[in-house]
């Protein structure tokens, strides 16, 4: 870091002296100014962030167990199971993903909150620098109180659906309620303090089963509208942005998956992998599996959309100014069109996260859950038959579905409210 | 040369190919005698000759017909074998089928583009149809000889008397089979439909490959005469439109979409489990012959590609067959169940309607009142409902665990009562049996008040599912009309506010109104699968749920493909309709 010359007296600018006495040679033009550079850029330090969390919990402390558990099992203790691996690699990454976005979202909100950043204008004058997009969209979420009701709720439910293995007070699939029948426990138990959703008819702990309902639910909603949304946003980019071929082709297949009755291929598609003749797709984990299906069935209208979208910015003059700056295409696309599309895109990919849960509700409920699965639309689906004694069995579930999609809904709502002022009025 | 050559070497090639299809391109014929006199009476299956012809062994239509002799009763018995096709020649006369129809399309294409002065795609589609047509040629020539080698091969079997040995799925009765010493003579030889077809392409190909100047007015006077007619005038006029041109496009591509669609649900249907072994389970002494017979009578013996053409092939012509559970015809199956589910469709979506649209205008028109807080709720509510939920409350509150007003299953009591369209009941009105218990009337009241009666839960769930959709579009299109500036200028003209809405703003409001008509009788029979089997409603969804699990493939298959079909018409006939309703969508 070093200065450079303090300016001569009665230089011809007054301007340009302030200019050169704030100005600072870049610190990456050094090794270790690179590396500092490099560490200190936030975007690179959330990245590595996340990737400690994953390499530190997730890889090095299961098998660090594991190995503490072999040798404790050598010397005659027995430790609880660990869990199926992959469903502790999906913690680990939504535990770092939600700490990378705590942080994000922290750094945004000191940043609208904070003192306002002062620059040079081009008159010369010293001024607040002018809000960003994303400034004003936040003030604009902000005011609405529904918003930032739905908001807590979602950041309520997904921490939930997280830390849910601490709240629960049995565990979901054992039937040691069963054996309790004199302490209110027993098979079909009405609900009461110590088991507060009753028991079913296996005698399990309908409260446990319920909040470990919730994982499933919010994976397959979060991760199959990230399918959708990786696929539609490619494909319609890409079909937006080069014309021609490549536009009809993947228009035509757009239209092919628009044209297929959702719910009655999808019934088919999960059939078709969990009991289907091949049998190495048999072992695909259900929640997976309806995940891939509900992710490559529902990416065709956010595709159609992002198509029309990309058409539409492709000839604004800021990028025909782009290219002709000598941007490539890659370029092009990434920083300069994906980014104001990206107001419907969030949207529509929060409403589908709410559409996810309700479709892999009713594809359980119609009785193509996996019984080792923990499911609302499966909890409903058993509970049909004893609807008469235990109604809440089957409302419980029900009313757990209801209450995501709507916390879901609404936040779709509130986005689209203050990312697009236009439709509210 | 003038165009107008051209043009009817087209139409007469084309003549040419069609007759064909009538005419026998290709015979076989065999005879078979009995290569020594002293041994034929000992022959204990009694036949004594075996001798007809295979005739027109073509691409459209096959019939391999046989005639037998018998010394027992002099009469010769003439044999149909249409259910023995072998499948090579299956799928060599479904893929000239294809090539054909393609090939015709495209000459059209070619024709339409040229004189409408697209000159390169005209080329495009010039020169794909003449590689189409002389596939086509192939193709014949193709199934002509293998249907020749198959033949020789089954009454070279049949000589020798080794039918069961024979891979191929045709099996003939081996009580008709002819013993070792009879001599077959199988001759083929080329038809008078050979000749035609070929002349038909050759003339079409000729005609596309002409140097033809298409933008010129042609010298030919009758050709210029024959344009003028009134016929051909209209047929011109609606061909110069652009809609005519956007139709044709869209059905254009419908068709690869529909296949390809078919295609793919054929794969997974396929796939999805063993129809065999679930149908033998739990039958005693079944043998390994057992499930080999079974296999061949589904047709799952064959290859997938070949079932694939056969399956696709009957689908054209209209037979989903035979369903694997209960035996019966798919077409009369799907016939049945789709009244149930359209019943139940058609009532929640008119019901829908009729409470959205006033609400969705109302809550428009007075928004950000406490009348568009409440619809704007209320809709967010349906639209977060799991259906199946809201129908175990109601089916709680109202049916038999509560109230008991409803019932909560099946769309009719048990004993049913007599159908308003059955032939009892005709009888009563015919006979003048009108009134009083059992009579005409009675019966029909007794029906319908059934049939409303356990209709009733299953509507309002799917109602309370439509009603929030439409509620929120009315509601945002309304928003949106109202903020136009014709809307401001009838306000300037003073025209009463009810007016305004109801005349000026509403009709706009209704073209995304029509838009999800058209969407919604294209799902409308993709029911709601999870409604139905909630209520266990015996329509279209609920046996397509209990088809997937009792893997009864046709079923499966046949709701998909008519789904689909559906579904895509639906868009089409949407698109078509948006840009009649509002002429300022271009094309």
């Amino acid at each position: 870091m070093q200065r450079t010359k303090k300016p001569q007296k009665g230089s011809f600018s007054k301007r340009l002296d302030n200019y050169l006495v704030e100005k600072r040679l870049p610190r990456s033009m050094s090794w270790a100014g690179a590396l500092a550079v490099l560490w200190q850029h936030y975007y690179l330090n959330y990245i590595v962030q996340f990737l400690g969390i994953f390499l530190i919990f997730g890889i090095g402390l299961p098998y660090g167990l594991m190995a503490f558990g072999v040798t404790m099992s050598v010397a005659g203790v027995r430790l609880g199971p660990i869990g199926s691996p992959y469903a502790y690699f999906i913690y680990i990454i939504i535990v770092a993903l939600v700490w990378v976005g705590v942080k994000v979202g922290w750094r945004y909100y000191r940043k609208v909150t904070g003192k306002k950043e002062m620059i040079i204008a081009k008159d010369g004058t010293l001024r607040e620098r002018s809000p960003s997009q994303w400034t004003l969209v936040w003030r604009r979420y902000r005011k609405n109180k529904v918003a930032v009701l739905s908001a807590t709720l979602v950041v309520g439910i997904t921490l939930l659906a997280i830390v849910y293995p601490i709240l629960m007070p049995f565990s979901p699939v054992g039937i040691a309620p069963l054996f309790d029948a004199w302490n209110g426990g027993g098979s079909l138990a009405n609900p009461n303090l110590k088991y507060p959703g009753g028991t079913d008819i296996l005698g399990r702990d309908e409260f446990s089963r319920l909040l470990a309902g919730s994982e499933v639910s919010l994976t397959v909603g979060l991760f199959s509208t990230v399918m959708s949304v990786l696929i539609g946003v490619t494909l319609g980019a890409l079909a937006g942005y080069y014309r021609g071929w490549t536009e009809e082709v993947i228009m035509r297949i757009t239209d092919m998956f628009l044209a297929l009755p959702f719910l009655v291929i999808a019934i088919l598609a999960v059939s078709f992998i969990r009991r289907g003749r091949l049998v190495f797709l048999r072992r695909i984990p259900q929640s997976i599996v309806i995940i891939v299906v509900l992710g490559i069935f529902g990416w065709a209208g956010l595709c159609r959309l992002v198509a029309a979208n990309t058409k539409q910015i492709y000839n604004l003059d800021y990028v025909n100014a782009a290219r002709v700056l000598g941007a490539s295409n890659r370029r092009i696309i990434l920083v300069h069109i994906l980014p104001n599309i990206l107001a419907p895109i969030i949207v529509i990919a929060t409403i589908s996260i709410a559409g996810g849960i309700l479709s892999e509700a009713g594809l359980t409920f119609l009785g193509l859950g996996s019984p080792t699965t923990i499911s609302w639309g499966q909890m409903v689906n058993e509970a049909q038959t004893v609807l008469k004694t235990n109604p809440e069995l089957a409302l419980l579930p029900g009313f757990a579905i209801f209450f995501v999609v709507l916390a879901f809904n609404l936040l779709g709502d509130a986005l689209r409210d203050a990312l697009d002022p236009r439709l509210r009025e | 040369m003038d165009k107008s050559v051209a043009t009817s070497l087209k139409i007469v090639g084309f003549l040419l190919v069609l007759t064909s299809a009538w005419a026998p391109i290709y015979t076989i014929t065999f005879d078979s005698n009995p290569t020594d006199i002293a041994i034929v009476p000992l022959n204990p299956t009694d036949i004594y000759s075996n001798n007809g012809t295979l005739v027109r062994i073509f691409g459209f239509k096959i019939d391999y017909k046989m005639l037998t002799y018998s010394s027992a009763n002099n009469l010769t018995q003439e044999r149909f074998l249409e259910a023995e096709i072998p499948s090579s020649v299956v799928i060599l006369a479904a893929a000239l089928w294809f090539i054909l129809i393609f090939a015709i399309v495209a000459v059209v294409l070619g024709q339409v583009f040229q004189s409408g002065g697209f000159k390169s795609r005209g080329t495009v589609a010039d020169i794909a149809a003449g590689i189409l047509l002389l596939m086509a040629l192939v193709v014949a020539i193709l199934s002509m000889s293998r249907t020749m080698v198959i033949a020789a091969e089954r009454y070279q079997a049949l000589v020798t008397g080794q039918t069961a040995a024979s891979t191929s799925p045709v099996t003939f009765n081996p009580n008709d089979s002819t013993p070792a010493y009879f001599d077959i003579g199988l001759t083929g030889s080329v038809g008078p439909g050979f000749y035609i077809f070929t002349i038909g392409i050759l003339m079409m190909v000729t005609g596309i490959f002409l140097p033809v100047n298409w933008q010129q007015t042609t010298s030919s006077k009758m050709s210029r005469r024959i344009g003028e007619t009134g016929v051909l005038r209209w047929v011109k006029n609606i061909a110069s439109l652009r809609l005519t041109t956007y139709v044709t496009r869209r059905l254009l591509t419908l068709v690869p979409l529909f296949i390809a669609i078919c295609v793919m649900t054929f794969v997974m249907v396929s796939g999805m489990g063993d129809p065999v072994a679930l149908l033998l389970l739990g039958k005693q002494r079944v043998t390994e012959q057992d499930r080999i017979n079974l296999t061949k009578k589904l047709g799952l013996d064959q290859p997938i590609y070949v079932q694939f053409v056969a399956w696709f092939y009957n689908l054209i012509r209209g037979d989903m067959g035979i369903s694997f559970q209960s035996g019966q015809s798919i077409n009369n199956m799907i016939g049945g169940l789709i009244w149930e589910t359209l019943k139940l469709q058609l009532a929640s979506f008119a019901l829908a309607l009729l409470i959205s649209i006033p609400l969705g205008v109302l809550a428009a028109k007075n928004q950000n009142s406490w009348i568009d807080s409440a619809a704007s709720s209320f809709a967010l509510l349906g639209l977060s409902m799991p259906i199946f939920v809201f129908g175990l409350l109601l089916i709680y509150i109202f049916s038999g665990y509560g109230l008991g007003w409803f019932p909560a299953a099946k769309a009719h009591r048990i004993p049913t009562p007599t159908p308003v369209f059955s032939s009892t009941n005709w009888q009563l009105f015919w006979s003048g049996q009108w009134g009083g218990v059992g009579g005409f009337w009675n019966n029909v009241g007794v029906r319908l008040g059934d049939s409303l009666l356990h209709m009733a839960l299953p509507t309002i769930t799917l109602t309370f599912a439509f009603l929030a959709l439409y509620t929120r579009l009315v509601r945002s299109t309304m928003l949106e009309v109202l903020r136009q500036d014709y809307v401001l200028s009838a306000r300037a003209n003073g025209l009463s506010e009810r007016t305004i809405t109801w005349r000026h703003a509403f009709r706009n409001v209704l073209i995304p109104v029509i838009t999800y008509i058209g969407l919604f009788m294209a799902t409308a029979l993709a029911g709601a699968p999870i409604t139905e089997t909630l209520f266990t409603w015996p329509g279209l969804g609920y046996k397509y749920v209990g088809a997937v699990l009792l893997l009864d493939f046709p079923m499966v298959l046949g709701t998909t493909a008519i789904l689909t079909l559906l579904i895509l018409i639906g868009n089409l006939v949407t698109d078509i309709a948006y840009v009649v309703v509002d002429p300022r969508i271009e094309l």
